[in-house]
């Protein structure tokens, strides 16, 4: 468990090092902006309804995206993940460190822009319940876009393209074409946990859900679900696959 | 046995990296020989778990790196390339090495460091460090848990020409120690200076391996040129060419070199020969006994 630790705490400070943590700060707080110049802001759903649009549809998945494929991809690609496989260390605490470094640097980055809308709308509306909805909402998105795109930067080069594929063709064209889809879609999965929690909220954002039902706990189980399978999926890439080039 | 591969064969799609190699490796240093695109670095990979075979098997004292990822707590690796974690300085990267490998003592980090001479530049960001200093790091990292096993990939790339000679001495310090050290280099001198033993390939196979002189010895087919300087080489280099056990003779100076066919022979006509011409034989000695002339040869051939 020590060496998880000891390698997510690298990995983690490594993902924040990177120039592009100030690009997905920004990217974060851009229902803030938003909520601050509109008259919206002056509503609480002017909240929950940028949030949707900005945050959750975009910001988050593409934050967890880049993160997430750059959690073990960066080492495979520049060269230093011999650095850990030829440790004793199991294989299970290096696919365990990079999702949660994955998951603890991209719930930091969300924190910052739930936390910027949160005291934009507090500031404008008095209402200081809409924060925790969407931390809880963030987290559960997060841990299942970790879950797919941690391995899927550790097999390919070309991750974060192919995820970005993944978010806005089968996101955000396929899964909002019809209600059915919408249920296989990770940031609707999210948000259905914020909207359970939020209680009222506008209609476009239960509508955004398809057939997914809001709940929370729903919410996690198969985010965590995918979470196991993702550890066993990327434990099994780094026992079996070789990943270092010839 | 430290470490056995038994006919290992590894590939890529298509291209045959290493094919069907066996040998084995016992403490003290050992160079990996070979020219680029040889297999070295495969051998190497393979043999610290980061590659899986595609045929065959690597024991790691006694165990097979994949099944047991455990055994790697007495290896050490440094890999040929100079990725390290640019961020972090000496220090935290030799610590960061030792933490995943169980050492918890900072007097340990604090003597790695000090071995490859780094303890004044510990605490600056290894990105702003040379090509050589990144491979001292490494080296550090490496030698922080006091590893049974050291498999070091091109380790003195880069390094000033003071650092090398440190190195090696450090290597073949370790070697008498017990350590088994596998070298791999392109520098045959510096691998000569510090490898008991050399295993070289050429084309993913095993060419030969043994010691320089064992190595000479096998090349029964190629005449060893020895050098015999004296006061009076030519007439003694015209009575050798009336010898069998010569093929040819050339002058340097005062000096013959012979290509002998026959070495025993060579050794028993010698005096004969000087004698018989009044001349005095002032030194004789081999003068393809070196690695750099058998590697010649089995690349050559």
């Amino acid at each position: 468990m020590s060496a998880a630790i000891t390698i997510g705490t690298m990995i983690g400070r490594r993902l924040l090092q990177r120039r592009v943590a100030g690009v997905l700060v920004l990217l974060a707080s851009a229902p803030a902006l938003v909520l601050a110049i509109t008259a919206e802001g002056a509503q609480p759903e002017g909240f929950h309804r940028w949030m949707l649009f900005l945050y959750y549809a975009l910001g988050l998945p593409i934050l967890a995206l880049v993160t997430a494929t750059a959690a073990l991809g960066d080492e495979r690609h520049s060269h230093t993940l011999p650095y850990l496989t030829t440790k004793p260390v199991p294989r299970w605490s290096i696919a365990a460190a990079g999702w949660g470094a994955a998951v603890a640097v991209s719930t930091m980055i969300g924190a910052i822009g739930v936390g910027s809308a949160w005291a934009v709308t507090l500031v404008r509306t008095g209402d200081s319940s809409v924060a925790w909805p969407a931390l809880v909402g963030t987290i559960i998105t997060v841990v299942g876009y970790a879950a797919v795109f941690v391995p899927l930067g550790l097999l390919a080069k070309q991750a974060t393209l192919i995820g970005l594929g993944f978010v806005l063709i089968w996101e955000g064209v396929i899964a909002s074409a019809g209600r059915t889809l919408a249920v296989a879609s990770l940031w609707r999965t999210g948000l259905s946990g914020h909207v359970a929690l939020a209680g009222v909220v506008p209609t476009d954002l239960v509508e955004s859900l398809g057939n997914l039902t809001p709940g929370a706990g729903g919410a996690l189980a198969k985010a965590g679900a995918l979470a196991v399978a993702s550890l066993a999926l990327t434990t099994w890439l780094l026992r079996k696959r070789d990943l270092v080039k010839e | 046995m430290t470490i056995t591969v038994d006919r290992l064969s590894k590939w890529f799609g298509h291209k045959v990296a290493v094919s069907d190699l066996t040998c084995e490796f016992t403490p003290g240093v050992t160079g990996v020989l070979g020219p680029n695109g040889a297999g070295k670095t495969t051998l190497l990979r393979c043999m610290v778990g980061l590659l899986r075979p595609s045929e065959g098997s690597v024991s790691l004292l006694g165990v097979d790196p994949h099944r047991d990822p455990s055994v790697l707590g007495d290896v050490a690796f440094v890999p040929e390339h100079e990725a390290v974690y640019d961020a972090m300085t000496a220090r935290q990267f030799v610590t960061f090495n030792a933490r995943l490998l169980g050492v918890r003592s900072a007097d340990a980090v604090e003597h790695a460091l000090e071995t490859v001479d780094l303890t004044a530049a510990a605490d600056r960001r290894l990105a702003g460090f040379s090509k050589g200093m990144r491979q001292r790091a490494k080296v550090a990292s490496a030698l922080v848990h006091d590893p049974k096993v050291l498999v070091l990939d091109e380790p003195l790339n880069g390094a000033d020409p003071v650092q090398r000679a440190r190195l090696i001495e450090l290597f073949i310090g370790l070697g008498r120690n017990g350590r088994t050290v596998l070298v791999s280099s392109h520098v045959l001198h510096e691998v000569e200076r510090m490898a008991a033993r050399v295993v070289a390939m050429i084309d993913g196979r095993l060419a030969a391996m043994g010691s320089v002189v064992e190595l000479r010895n096998l090349m029964t087919d190629v005449p060893r040129a020895i050098r015999v300087e004296s006061d009076q080489p030519r007439a003694l280099a015209a009575a050798m060419m009336a010898t069998p056990h010569v093929q040819s003779v050339s002058l340097h100076g005062e000096a013959v070199i012979a290509d002998v066919l026959d070495l025993a022979g060579f050794a028993r006509a010698v005096p004969m020969l000087a004698a018989r011409q009044g001349a005095t034989v002032t030194r004789l000695r081999p003068q393809d006994e070196s690695l750099e002339s058998v590697f010649r040869y089995l690349v050559g051939r």
